[in-house]
């Protein structure tokens, strides 16, 4: 399969007090046609930042692309002018956020909304437009859809305005939808059923998503493979069987600790001890070395590269290193780190 | 809608009565004699006495607060000007015009020049256009605007001779006053179209448009836009209240014969009926105006429902 997306080295910097802060330092990863790629982190690691990037929406300034490239279909975004980024917006990619009870428009009708991004992207009357926007709309599981098209989105709940934008992303059929969490500010039932409505959607499209989250749960059930983000860097990046059974990264290993169990009666759920660093507070070493319960001398005198675990595995963590890291858990290969509060 | 404006119109009855209370103790008890100011010491005390009786001056304020709400409300009569003996709501009818396309054409540049120049500091703040645009409304605001009048006139009309310097003979006369009572209201809403308009840009939706692959133009202009013209719109309206108020300043340096320079001549005079009735007017007039701006929002706002 093909590789519809392909980061390389992607560096977004933002200038806070007139210092210039790498939010995002040096990430690679690639989504597959049809495939769907979870990315998962803390809040501020730098998750959103990397999905602007990839439609280029970075406010600027304060941010700033400083470094990489991102691939889509071959062709680096960066070098794209404007006009040429505009005609892959919502076309080729398109994007969920997070918050639908603010991202429609209060004074526009749902209706007008969808045909607005058919009608940029494709020659179409104003009546084929409306045709295809009420599709749209029963595609994404809308009721009385003629009647939803003309209604103002404060008549709508969250639930509902968040499978207008599926609709709103999904209208010219992109190659790449990314959600930037787009199940956080919703309610369980109705994450269930928006979840399901994606899963079928993508099932039916073949459509690649970018999938970001900070809900592992969802990824278990979503996502084909996972980038585990950290501090704008990627820490660990697995399919989900992998990550799920064998995570390597310390990181990732607490975030799974820290999940609760069905089988297992505990009376305090683990938690990653610490805070996430300030963007730049690091000077040298790794990130996580201040919060982790592995910590070596070495860890804080140079920056981990990440190292493969086996094919498509990969781990951001000095442990894993035949040098630095414990020789004999290294020797066999087959380290797994006991999963804390467990 | 109907129900609604029919609701709003009741509404202001009983805040013009109150005002007609206001307005008449406020002429009433003003020191100030109208028939000493119109006919001066000269008169001797019977013939004195006379002319008050014939006005009714004489009489117990709610007695002559009776009389004048009943020639008023029965009688549609709103009393002869003590000055000029002229009726005077013949008199206000006939000024009335002139305030009234005074008042609409300096809001019409109040508008175009502060909504404009309001998008264009948003859009690129922090520019020199942003500078510019924010330096010469804190200058605008400042200026007292019978100083601006007679600099727009000393430049225009006199030095480069295009325009008239006063009066109403032609259209042409319209321009220099409506621009100067204009400008200090065009000063408020470049002001209050900058900060809406950089506040809705950080809108969510905005992204969205941006996302869907939409050009910067039409994302400010339809979609910043309609979100951030629904305060400047009330800002606007009030600003109208602020408006007539210029407008008499304004109409007295550029001797536009509307109802500012009228109310002048007629406090100076002591004119209680033309004072009364200007007051009435100018009262209705800032209500009939609210009016308007609650149901534009209508338009502009789906989420408005007028029941």
């Amino acid at each position: 399969m093909t590789n519809v997306l392909d980061i390389k080295d992607l560096e977004v910097s933002f200038k806070s007090d007139g210092k210039e802060v790498k939010v995002v330092n040096g990430i690679s990863f690639s989504i597959k046609a049809g495939e769907t790629l979870g990315v998962v982190g803390e809040s501020g690691c730098g998750k959103s930042v990397t999905s602007l990037s990839i439609m280029r929406l970075i406010p600027s300034p304060p941010g700033r692309i400083s470094g990489g490239q991102i691939y889509f279909n071959g062709e680096n975004l960066l070098d794209k002018k404007e006009r040429e980024m505009r005609k892959i917006r919502g076309n080729d990619i398109s994007m969920i956020f997070q918050e639908p009870m603010t991202s429609l428009n209060p004074v526009f009708t749902i209706g007008k909304q969808i045909n607005e991004v058919l009608l940029l992207h494709y020659k179409m009357t104003h009546a084929e437009a409306r045709k295809k926007s009420i599709e749209m709309l029963k595609l994404v599981g809308i009721p009385r859809a003629e009647q939803i098209y003309d209604s103002h989105p404060y008549q709508l709940s969250g639930g509902m305005r968040q499978r207008v934008m599926i609709a709103i992303g999904l209208a010219c059929e992109p190659q790449l939808l990314i959600a930037d969490e787009p199940t956080t500010a919703l309610d369980v039932t109705i994450q269930a059923q928006i979840l399901d409505l994606m899963r079928g959607l993508k099932e039916k499209t073949n459509t690649a998503i970018m999938f970001i989250t900070h809900d592992l749960g969802v990824v278990a059930e979503m996502c084909d493979r996972v980038v585990v983000m950290y501090s704008g860097e990627i820490v660990e990046q697995a399919d989900v069987d992998t990550l799920f059974n064998d995570p390597k990264h310390p990181y990732t290993v607490g975030l799974l600790g820290s999940l609760p169990k069905v089988d297992e009666k505990i009376d305090r759920l683990y938690s990653i001890s610490g805070q996430v660093p300030v963007p730049g507070s690091v000077e040298k070493g790794c990130r996580f070395a201040g919060r982790c319960d592995h910590v070596m001398p070495h860890c804080t005198q140079e920056d981990p590269p990440l190292f493969k675990m086996k094919d498509g595995h990969d781990a951001r963590c000095w442990l894993y290193d035949p040098v630095h890291g414990r020789k004999e858990e290294a020797k066999d290969g087959q380290t797994t780190l006991g999963r804390e509060g467990s | 809608m109907l129900q609604f404006v029919l609701r709003r119109l009741v509404g202001m009855i009983p805040i013009l009565f109150i005002i007609t209370i206001i307005s008449f103790l406020f002429v009433h008890l003003t020191p100030g004699d109208p028939i000493r100011i119109m006919y001066g010491a000269e008169i001797d005390q019977e013939t004195y006495q006379t002319l008050r009786e014939r006005e009714g001056f004489n009489d117990p304020l709610p007695v002559q607060y009776g009389r004048y709400m009943v020639d008023m409300v029965v009688h549609g009569d709103f009393g002869q000007s003590y000055r000029t003996r002229a009726d005077v709501s013949e008199e206000v009818m006939r000024r009335f015009g002139y305030t009234f396309v005074l008042t609409i054409l300096s809001m019409f540049w109040a508008i175009l020049i502060g909504v404009s120049v309001g998008i264009i500091s948003a859009t690129k703040r922090n520019s020199i256009w942003d500078r510019a645009g924010m330096v010469s409304t804190i200058t605008a605001l400042s200026i007292p605007e019978f100083w601006f009048g007679l600099m727009l006139m000393q430049i225009f009309a006199v030095q480069l001779g295009w325009f008239p310097t006063s009066g109403a003979a032609s259209p042409l006369h319209i321009l220099l006053p409506s621009i100067t009572l204009g400008f200090g209201v065009a000063a408020t809403i470049v002001r209050f179209t900058r900060s809406s308009v950089l506040e809705v840009m950080r809108e969510d939706y905005v992204r969205t448009a941006r996302a869907k692959g939409q050009k910067e133009r039409v994302v400010i202009w339809s979609h910043v836009l309609r979100n951030a013209l629904i305060p400047v719109v009330t800002m606007a309206g009030l600003q109208f209240g602020f408006l007539i108020g210029g407008a008499v300043v304004v109409e007295q340096v550029f001797a536009w014969p509307g109802l500012g320079s009228y109310l002048i001549d007629s406090i100076l005079s002591r004119d209680y009926p033309v004072i009364q009735a200007l007051i009435l007017l100018f009262s209705l007039q800032f209500l009939l105006i609210n009016l308007i701006v609650d149901i534009s929002y209508g338009f502009l706002n789906p989420q408005i429902r007028y029941d």
